[in-house]
């Protein structure tokens, strides 16, 4: 293969499930201690906040996008390049480069329900990684479901 | 007619343990068995798949079929048993294999009308390890994959 076949990817737990982002996905990778908390009642799975010069961008657990949660601790954050959104996760693992010779063919029937949640490929690197593309479909559901508040710094700007 | 032409046909189990419990497959729905070493949990998998392994390049989906037929869960040790379908599309982890037997229709007992079976569950035979339940194959990967 190639170097120019090949693509970088940031692998990452969420608790002991191992994933995979393409790399150009993730602006930043940021310590989880950066989240501030705030009014996070109507958004399920919604950590905090990550204040920014662009404007407090909210922090989901990257569990939260399956419907489950992610084990704490949480020690990083990965800051979505193009999305207003920061996924928190388990760790951080590694950023490789791999082209098409490091994709794995999972059975059809557990592909179709895995592209559902916005996973459509595996890849093995050492060990296997499911890849997710942002914004995936669990993505974009969380991002679309109704949430009413506001930024905690904004609140006295929008209420009333 | 001979003797031999006589004997009525014999079907071949393999025979696993689950527990306490024994359970078996046709063989000739069997297509490989081998002890689980690595297994790959997998994000938003349906109920009682554990994971996937890597089965020669190809990815098989290990589905713990002790919790699925409502057993306390696996251990996640054990063997898997490849059930044969093309491509291979999942293997079932069971605790350790237990025999393989060649049986007649004398030993099938009939199941129990008023008691709800778990899914897949279509006979049980008789055997020195007790009653045996007797899962079909098509039906399984039917409920599970379904």
């Amino acid at each position: 293969v190639s170097a120019a076949a090949t693509t970088p990817w940031l692998t990452f737990w969420l608790g002991r499930y191992p994933l995979a982002s393409p790399t150009a996905a993730v602006q930043r990778v940021i310590p989880s201690s950066a989240i501030v908390p705030g009014d996070t009642a109507d958004a399920p799975g919604q950590l905090g906040w990550l204040p920014s010069a662009e404007g407090d961008i909210p922090v989901v657990d990257g569990g939260a996008l399956w419907s489950t949660a992610t084990p704490e601790p949480r020690q990083q954050l990965l800051l979505l390049r193009g999305i207003p959104l920061a996924v928190a996760v388990t760790r951080v693992g590694e950023v490789m480069l791999a082209g098409t010779e490091a994709q794995r063919a999972l059975p059809t029937w557990l592909a179709h329900r895995l592209a559902r949640q916005g996973i459509t490929q595996v890849l093995e690197l050492g060990t296997l990684w499911f890849v997710i593309h942002w914004p995936g479909a669990p993505l974009s559901r969380w991002m679309a479901a109704p949430r009413l508040h506001p930024c905690p710094h904004d609140q006295g700007d929008k209420h009333g | 007619v001979s003797a031999a032409t006589e004997r009525e046909p014999e079907q071949r189990l393999l025979l696993f343990a689950l527990g306490e419990e024994h359970y078996a497959i046709a063989l000739e729905r069997t297509q490989q068995v081998f002890p689980l070493s690595t297994i790959t949990p997998v994000p938003g998998a349906p109920a009682h798949i554990l994971g996937v392994v890597n089965l020669q390049g190809r990815l098989l989906a290990i589905l713990d079929v002790a919790g699925f037929l409502g057993l306390p869960p696996a251990t996640e040790a054990g063997f898997v048993v490849v059930l044969r379908h093309q491509p291979p599309e999942l293997g079932l982890l069971v605790q350790r294999i237990a025999d393989i037997v060649a049986i007649g229709s004398a030993a099938y007992v009939p199941l129990s009308a008023t008691q709800e079976h778990p899914p897949a569950l279509i006979a049980q035979v008789r055997l020195e390890q007790g009653l045996v339940g007797v899962l079909d194959v098509d039906l399984l990967i039917q409920e599970v994959t379904a």
